[in-house]
């Protein structure tokens, strides 16, 4: 039995002894392939530390080349705009003709449509011969003044779109008359009102807002005490039409808003009322304005401050 | 359907920047014109019909850009107008902390006149924050939440036309 135990420990002993040597075989390949790798590494990064040095080497003189190209490049879309400047300004007779095609169709559409619009009001006028303005041109005629430059004048006259009446402050709309519908009548009558309080705020109140322009429009403003009238008109808009106006919304102004309080104001139908002084406005002619005005003037002597005078 | 009287009123929103009046507005109102009025003119106007019993009442909302201050906005804003609220954000002290002041400032201009004082942005704050916060207001409001903004509204609506 003890034979046999010996005999099985000299067999391990053995055992092991080869697997010692086995295992110092296999670390020893282990350090020779990290040595190898190692050494492939190194060359690699070497090799291509190398490549790349070539390849700048290459590129460098390339990209200078490329460069310089894209600065010249540069240069002449900068002298571009100078270039053209020049040449609009040394070819001019060309540059009209190049654009005259361009220009000649916007200018000619323009011209097709007021010409239509002078048709239609001509028409509309010669269409009723026996009106009182048919009656006032064969007069004018009597007098010597052709019948086409009565229709001409006519034809051209401006017309009111839009009256506002708003409160100066608050910026309420109290009555409007419109042609055609805008957008939002309480909105527009407190926007002019944001507008003209800001241009008496920008300059202190010594400025009151009295015309604005946009397109072939005007807006009017009669600016009062308690109420603002507001006219948006198109045609041709010159000074005698627009004294004329200004006499008509001072005379409405004071017929049928400053003598009367805010409720009272209210429960009168001041829209339809506004309608129809609309509608009257191209009979207020010169003579009626005179009368106005003349009017106005009285009053105003007859509020004369004698108080101030007996000073 | 109304039977009543159609009336016009102005309110005019005030307060700081940036606390929430054009969207207090906004929530309100389906608005027609672009904001940029009030970068380029200081005001902005909107449109909105609230029926008070059997009258229909025409608000027309100003919002007027910029602080209290006589020096900052244009006054002429102000005139006409029938009520005031006065927006602060809750979140931010420095938008209520001269809100005695200003309203002093322009009570002076329009006498007599309602005025409701609205915390704004409340969904930005606990429940517990909010009650520690000390100054007065009549509503608490949120443009984003949409709390109380008919409310606030409607009630000053009903001062006006007492």
């Amino acid at each position: 039995m003890a034979e046999n135990t010996k005999h099985t420990e000299d067999a391990f002993s053995k055992v092991n002894v080869f697997f010692d040597m086995f295992e110092e075989v296999l670390h020893k390949q282990n350090q020779q392939i990290e040595q190898r790798i190692t050494q492939e590494i190194r060359n690699i990064k070497e090799a291509l530390s190398q490549e790349e040095i070539k390849i700048q080497e290459k590129l460098n003189p390339v990209l200078e080349e490329k460069v310089e190209r894209v600065k010249e490049e540069l240069g002449k879309i900068n002298n571009i705009s100078v270039i053209i400047k020049k040449e609009i300004r040394d070819s001019q007779p060309e540059m009209i003709d190049a654009l005259y095609p361009i220009m000649g169709k916007l200018v000619q559409k323009f011209i097709k449509v007021e010409l239509e619009k002078l048709n239609e009001n001509i028409n509309k006028q010669l269409d009723n011969s026996f009106s009182w303005e048919a009656i006032r041109r064969e007069f004018l005629g009597l007098l010597g003044i052709k019948q086409e430059d009565v229709l001409l004048a006519q034809a051209s006259q401006a017309t009111i779109n839009e009256f506002f009446v708003i409160y100066q402050n608050s910026g309420i709309l109290q009555a409007h008359y419109s042609k055609e519908d805008v957008i939002d009548d309480d909105m527009v009558a407190g926007m002019l009102t944001a507008i003209k309080s800001f241009i008496n705020d920008a300059f202190r109140n010594s400025a009151d807002l009295e015309t604005i322009e946009y397109g072939n429009s005007k807006i009017l403003i009669f600016s009062a005490v308690r109420f603002y009238l507001v006219a948006v008109v198109s045609g041709v808009v010159d000074k005698g039409f627009q004294d004329r106006l200004q006499s008509y919304m001072q005379l409405f102004y004071e017929t049928h808003l400053s003598n009367f309080s805010d409720e009272e104001i209210a429960e009168k139908d001041l829209t339809k009322i506004l309608k129809k002084h609309i509608e009257d406005f191209p009979n207020y002619n010169l003579i009626a304005q005179k009368i106005n005005d003349y009017r106005q003037n009285i009053k105003q002597k007859g509020n004369f401050n004698w108080k101030f005078w007996r000073w | 359907m109304t039977t009543g009287k159609t009336l016009s009123k102005k309110v005019i929103l005030i307060g700081n920047f940036g606390v929430g009046k054009t969207s207090l507005t906004r929530q309100f109102v389906y608005q027609k014109f672009s904001d940029e009025y009030l970068t380029t003119l200081g005001v902005k106007i909107d449109k909105k019909v609230v029926e008070v019993g059997n009258d229909l009442v025409n608000l027309m909302i100003w919002d007027i850009a910029g602080e209290v201050s006589q020096t900052r906005v244009n006054t002429s804003y102000y005139l006409g107008s029938n009520g005031i609220i006065y927006v602060f954000d809750l979140s931010r002290p420095s938008t209520y902390e001269h809100m005695e002041a200003d309203i002093e400032y322009v009570q002076k201009l329009l006498p007599d006149v309602p005025i409701l004082r609205v915390a704004n942005k409340a969904d930005l704050l606990t429940e517990e924050q909010i009650a520690n916060i000390s100054v007065p207001y009549d509503f608490l409001s949120s443009a984003k939440t949409s709390q109380n903004v008919e409310e606030m509204f409607l009630k000053l609506t009903k001062a006006m036309l007492q």
